[in-house]
């Protein structure tokens, strides 16, 4: 039992990032659809972790490194907001 | 034979993960309030993005044919993985806290509401 | 292989258009909070179409800049300000 052929995985993958490109689908639709702050900013957040996985398995087909650094950024930055737009909420107001 | 499970179980994760993501991101549509859509949008941070980063991790190191590059990616998957467990959760949460103090969403079916009770002593003591 | 060609273009097609109706429902918001993160949501589109088109940097500067310090500083602005845009005489803009 060894690891497949070159042409399968890549079949592999994609079958598995076009499943989260329809789940980011869903989620945009989550985002135009939304009518109060926190499911807004909740469905911006599950768009970006979505989209961290897509950015890992785009650069292992494309065989490059560098093409993976942007994942680690959008996903902590994504928790930053999360915790300013939580704060503003409620204390109506940034800072301490 | 290492290599072999890696991919395999790297494959489960990532595909196994992809499924529960897109019935994740159809619960975002089909629930009806903020916080049960909570519920649908946890299980899209955990099931289908923490586990299949550790798969994506997992295969990238399994595959031979991409060098040395492999290090790289699999390094970036599971911190980004790690990372995302850790702030995933926290993050949520504190949207919850705010929704709920800012009363921008009503909790709708619910039976006793203590955090309520004690905003409501704080704010009128 | 022209197959995965052809897939990258409709993909960065798919995510410019998030960002196209984004950007649209950030102009038309009366809302200032939600037209804040309908802008980070924007910015999240476009970290998705500059890493397909292999422009690792302009991810790193975007997500920076897009996701983290404009929210920050509009919600900071915004604390100061009123949330909700006025409406000169009731009529509809």
């Amino acid at each position: 039992m060894g690891i497949p052929g070159e042409a399968v995985t890549v079949k592999l993958l994609l079958t598995g990032t076009l499943l989260f490109v329809l789940a980011s689908v869903f989620y945009f639709i989550r985002v135009v659809r939304s009518r109060t702050v926190p499911d807004l900013v909740l469905a911006v957040d599950v768009l970006a972790y979505d989209l961290a996985v897509f950015i890992i398995a785009f650069s292992i087909m494309c065989k490059s490194p560098y093409l993976s650094i942007g994942a680690l950024p959008l996903v902590l930055w994504a928790y930053l907001m999360d915790m300013y737009v939580s704060k503003h909420l409620s204390r109506r107001e940034l800072g301490d | 034979m290492l290599g072999a499970l890696a991919y395999y179980l790297g494959m489960i994760l990532l595909i196994g993960g992809g499924i529960v993501d897109v019935l994740a991101a159809i619960g975002m549509n089909r629930f009806r309030n903020f916080y049960l859509r909570l519920h649908a949008a946890t299980v899209g941070a955990i099931w289908g993005a923490v586990y299949p980063l550790f798969g994506l991790g997992l295969i990238s190191l399994s595959l031979s044919a991409l060098g040395s590059v492999r290090f790289y990616i699999a390094g970036i998957a599971f911190t980004t993985a790690i990372f995302l467990l850790l702030t995933a959760p926290v993050g949520s949460h504190a949207i919850a806290q705010g929704a709920h103090r800012s009363r921008e969403a009503v909790p709708e079916p619910i039976v006793v509401d203590r955090l309520a009770e004690d905003e409501g002593v704080i704010g009128g003591a | 292989m022209p197959e995965q060609v052809y897939l990258c273009h409709v993909l960065i097609a798919l995510f410019m258009t998030y960002a196209l109706i984004l950007t649209y429902k950030t102009l038309v918001e009366r809302d200032m909070l939600k037209a804040i993160i309908y802008s980070a949501g924007q910015a999240v589109a476009y970290t998705l179409a500059l890493t397909l088109l292999a422009a690792p940097d302009l991810v790193l500067a975007y997500v920076a800049v897009g996701v983290g310090m404009y929210t920050a500083l509009f919600l900071f602005v915004l604390s100061r300000t009123e949330r909700f845009e006025a409406v000169q005489g009731g009529e509809a803009t």
